[in-house]
Formats: C-alpha cells, structure tokens, sequence
C-alpha cells in the first residue's frame, strides 16, 4: 500500500499505526533471510515511534502524511544512536552521534523508521554486491541483484518490507536499483536535499531522494526532504516545499525530447520495445515528442572519473582510526594504525584510494581537477540550448535488465562483452544529466523476461513538479506500479 | 601540448601505497598498474579537448552558490562526551592516539 492509502487508514480509525509497523517488521522477519535489503532492524525504536503517533491520533492531533508510516534509510545516512555502517569493515560498528538533516526532518514529521538498508561499500558500486554485510537480492528474482547503490532501499520497497525508503545518488544509485527492483525513485536537483550527515564520498555530485510505490509518494516525501539547510554549504537557498498539492495527472502539451544516442544498439532489444512502448503513451496523453541531440561530449566517463576519484580520496582521508572505532592500545605507531585501519576497506575501494590520490597528487595532474569542472560547464552550456526546445528528455533509465548476482566477486566485476556495452549508454543516460545536477525520476514502465523496465525523465534544474507531474499522468494511464513480484 | 602518458611499474605502486598508508597485495598491485594506467589515458582525452574548454571557467557548484559563510556566532555542538562516543578507548576526555614524540626522545 502507498503511504496516501496508509494515511487515510490511520486518520480513519481503520489501522493503527502499531498494526501497520507489525505488519511492517513481520514481513521483514519473513523475507530478510531471502532478500538481504537490510543491515540493521530497529524494530524497538519503530513500535515505540508507531505507538507515541497513535497516541496523536486518539488526541485527535492533526498528524503529517508520513506520520506512522515506515521507512527504511539507507545506511549511508547517519542516525543518532542507531549503527551507521556505510557497508564496510570500516565503520562496522560505527554508531552515529546526531541526525543526517533527512533523517532528522523525517523524524520531525513522525515517520517510522524500520532500519537502515544494504548498500555498496561507502555507496561504491552498482549492484548492492560489495557490501561487506552480503548481496542483496532483487525481490523479482531473488538470483539477480537489485542494482545500486542504493540496492537494498529498493528491494525493501519492491518486496514490500518498507512503505517507502530513502537513497542517494551521484548519477544513478536510486533511480537505476529503483528501476530494476519496478518502483518509483526520485533524484532532485543537486543542493535541493540537504547532504548533512551522509558518509560522505563525491561531494559535487551526492543527492539524496526517495524510493517510493508511486509518484504521489514520492512528491510528498520530496516535500518533507527539501529545503535549504545552512549545515550543507552546497544547499540552494529555495524552500520549495509544495510538489504534492500541485501534482496533477498533466502530461498535455510537454514537449518531451526523445534522443536518438538513448535508443542505440546499446540498450536491450526488449527493453528499448517497452520504454518506447512507453513513449506512445506519453504521446496519447498529449505530450509533443521532438527530436533532439545530446551534447556531443561523450567523455562524460573522464570528467565523472577525475571528479569523483578526487572527491572520494579527499573524503576517505579522513579514516585514520583516531575518531571512528579502532584500538589505539594495539597499536605502536601513526603508520601501524592507519595500516590497521584502512586493510579494512574492501578490495575495490582500495583500489579506487591508491588511483584516487595519485590522480590528486604529483606536478603532472595539477589542473586536471579544473578542466574537468571547465568540461562540466561546456555540458551544462549544451545542455541549456537543449532545454529551449524541450521541458523534458525520456530515456531508459537502465539498458538492460537486473544483473545475476556475481557480476562482482571476490575484488573483481566480471563484465562481459555485452556488459561492456552498456558502460557508455549509462554514461549518457546517468552521467550526462547528473553532471549539470538535473533532477530525475525512473517509473516502471513494464517488463522484460518478468523482470522491471524503469522510464527515465530527466529536466533541467528544478523542473521537478514538471517531472513529476508527468511521470503521475502515465502513472495514472498505466498500472505498471500495480504490479507485485511474486514473494510468499 | 603537454605530454601526460605515464607509466607505472611495482615499484611506483608499493611507494604511492606506502605514501598513502594503504596495504596492497601482490594481486592489487598488478591491478592496480593497469587501473592507474588507463586513468592516464583518460588524461589524454583532456588534452583533446583542451581547444573547447579554454574560454571557460571551472564550475564549481551547478546551482551557482558561492563562497556560503554562515553567521560567526557559536552555536550548540557535541558535547565532549557524544564527540568521543565512536572510539573505544579515550584519555582524560581525549581522543587517544599512538605516541609521536617519548618524554626521553627515543622513537
């Protein structure tokens, strides 16, 4: 059930908040040896939250729309007195000492939190399959992965162990796991959701945002996330905090630019039948298609790579074993207990460290950093010629369906030929748009072999309740959110 | 034009690790020669596009914030105790770490 559903079971006396948070956790208990979508359970903090909000409800209070309603974090975001463990042998036992702004503003309105999802070590990834806790399990084939980072915050939604669920993203960790675990996931415009209090990685390009089962939820959970925030020096000074009561079915008259680069040979056959399947409807709805071209940079790759590898390596840094864990008494120098620290990152992160700093290090690399953030002007430049023809670009949100699991073992991904060939349709889909900080939505859109097709639509900055309102009009014109795996 | 390609052998490799205080394996190392390599290559696909880019300025925040400074008044923190909640073993409300330098100067 959506949390609009929910919420007018609480105000009506129907369900209780406590029934729904047991329902909730049973499940948990049920599906968690099969799914894996969580790390730590809660369930203590979420009967006691449930029954302090039912409490509300007898007064007779006026309560907010996720009031009593569960959610699951991802275990990315600190939370005051609950384990905060990024996936990783590093911070396994990490406990955090105050709120992320999400968390704090979702508590503030009475949500439930359930537990903190699986993700990628330090968000790392894209399959949910290099957490040190095991793989999650896509909850439509539990032999597949859930995609990711943000993997288990999916499968938690899909399998119907959490109502709705927070992720985060630097190009594409809500909305590809959303995509491929057939749910609603939601990217806003980079500085619109506080990052305060997320461990942080690239710090240019993090967004937070929901996992939802439909698009009405995910305007209101954006409504709650939203807004300034003067601990985040990169939050946008613009509280827009009214995208439920202006969504509206209304696709009528969007142009919407349809790029030929997203429907290439790169993309899954069947996949490319259903979103353009999708497309049609979109133009029943009354939405006017244009052709459009992409920016023509396609070495989206080298500048994500230069930046994202720069602001990683600053960010772990700060892992020396002083303030988060370690055992100071079993070491005899600064250099053993970094060793001791950082043996504990996992193999791909380490990796990524000793590329990172060198790349940050040495004559030689001394302005890279800059012409990467000049190239990333040149996109947003191309971009904006781009948006005065269109409101909006729909692409597939992923070229391909669910991975099987161990596309990543034992320190190494296993790609293939065909795997390869999707890595530069990503690029465009995911990076392109995630460069210039553009806000983003995947909705499914149908099936390919049983499993979920997510339709990307993507605006320039702020275009949210534009994107939304029309990923609600094909929401409404379809019923592909209606649909359940097949879980017992 | 500036000739970036470089190449790394084990030896580059054991001494970034050792710089960075980052144990690596015999395995990692070789891995790690050919991921530093390609990121070098990377490097030379700037170079090619170096003529586009060289009106521009750097982008540094998408949105357009600059320089934000909040008001210079203090505001309430962790307390001592909630600051040092993550680590196992403390000092007089310290953080512990290793010796740098011994009361009778040995090492």
């Amino acid at each position: 059930m959506s949390i609009v559903q929910l919420h007018s079971l609480i105000i009506n006396g129907e369900k209780s908040c406590l029934e729904i948070t047991r329902e909730i956790l049973a499940r948990i208990d049920k599906l968690e040896s099969k799914i894996n979508a969580f790390i730590t359970i809660t369930p203590k903090d979420a009967i006691r939250k449930a029954k302090e909000v039912d409490r509300k409800v007898t007064r007779g209070e006026n309560i907010h729309l996720l009031a009593g309603i569960p959610v699951a974090i991802k275990d990315s975001f600190l939370t005051k007195g609950i384990k905060t463990t990024v996936a990783s042998r590093v911070l396994e036992n990490y406990i955090g000492q105050y709120d992320a702004t999400v968390v704090e503003k979702l508590k503030k309105n009475d949500a439930v939190i359930v537990g903190k999802t699986n993700l990628d070590e330090f968000s790392l990834g894209f399959t949910t399959e290099t957490s040190v806790f095991g793989p999650t399990s896509n909850p439509w084939d539990i032999t597949r992965t859930p995609g990711g980072s943000s993997g288990g915050s999916a499968a938690a939604v899909a399998s119907g162990e959490s109502i709705y669920s927070i992720g985060s993203e630097h190009y594409d960790s809500i909305r590809q796991p959303a995509a491929w675990c057939g749910v609603v996931g939601f990217k806003p415009t980079y500085g619109l959701v506080s990052r305060y209090g997320i461990v942080a990685m690239a710090s240019s390009l993090e967004c937070p945002g929901p996992i939802t089962k439909t698009v009405e939820d995910a305007a209101i959970v954006l409504d709650v996330l939203s807004g300034f925030d003067i601990r985040d020096a990169n939050s946008l000074k613009v509280n827009i905090n009214n995208y439920f009561k202006n969504l509206k079915p209304l696709a009528k008259n969007i142009k919407i630019g349809i790029a030929k680069e997203y429907f290439s040979s790169g993309v899954e056959k069947d996949v490319l039948k259903v979103v353009q399947e999708a497309i049609k409807t979109l133009k029943k709805l009354g939405s006017e298609l244009v052709e459009i071209s992409l920016p023509s940079l396609r070495e989206t790759s080298t500048i994500f790579e230069v930046l994202y590898r720069a602001e990683v390596a600053s960010n772990l840094a700060r892992y020396d074993g002083v303030r988060y864990g370690g055992s100071i008494d079993k070491v005899k120098s600064w250099q053993d207990l970094y060793l001791q620290t950082r043996k504990n990152f996992g193999p791909l992160l380490k990796q990524q460290m000793l590329t990172d700093l060198r790349a940050l290090s040495g004559g030689e690399f001394e302005s890279i950093y800059d012409d990467a953030l000049k190239l990333r002007r040149l996109v947003i430049n191309e971009f904006s010629q781009i948006f005065k023809n269109v409101d909006l670009i729909v692409s597939p949100m992923s070229p391909c369906i669910a991975f099987k699991k161990g596309f990543y073992r034992k320190g190494k991904y296993y790609g293939n030929k065909q795997t390869d060939s999707f890595r530069p349709v990503v690029d465009i889909i995911a990076q392109l748009p995630a460069l210039c900080g553009f806000p983003g939505i995947s909705i499914p859109c149908g099936f390919s072999k049983n499993l979920p097709v997510g339709l990307q639509i993507y605006g320039p900055l702020f275009s949210e309740q534009l994107i939304l309102n029309t990923a609600y009009a094909y929401e409404r014109a379809t019923s592909w959110n209606k649909m359940m795996p097949n879980l017992p | 034009m500036k000739q970036r390609r470089i190449c790394f052998n084990k030896k580059d490799i054991v001494h970034i690790a050792q710089c960075y205080r980052i144990p690596v394996s015999n395995l990692e190392i070789r891995q790690l020669i050919s991921q530093l390599s390609k990121m070098t290559n990377f490097l030379d696909s700037f170079d090619r596009l170096r003529k586009k880019i060289k009106k521009l300025d750097p982008i540094h925040h998408v949105g357009g914030v600059k320089n934000r400074f909040r008001d210079d008044k203090p505001k309430k923190s962790l307390s001592q105790g909630e600051a040092l909640s993550g680590v196992n073993e403390t000092y007089k409300g310290y953080f512990k770490i290793p010796i740098v330098i011994r009361k009778d100067g040995k090492k």
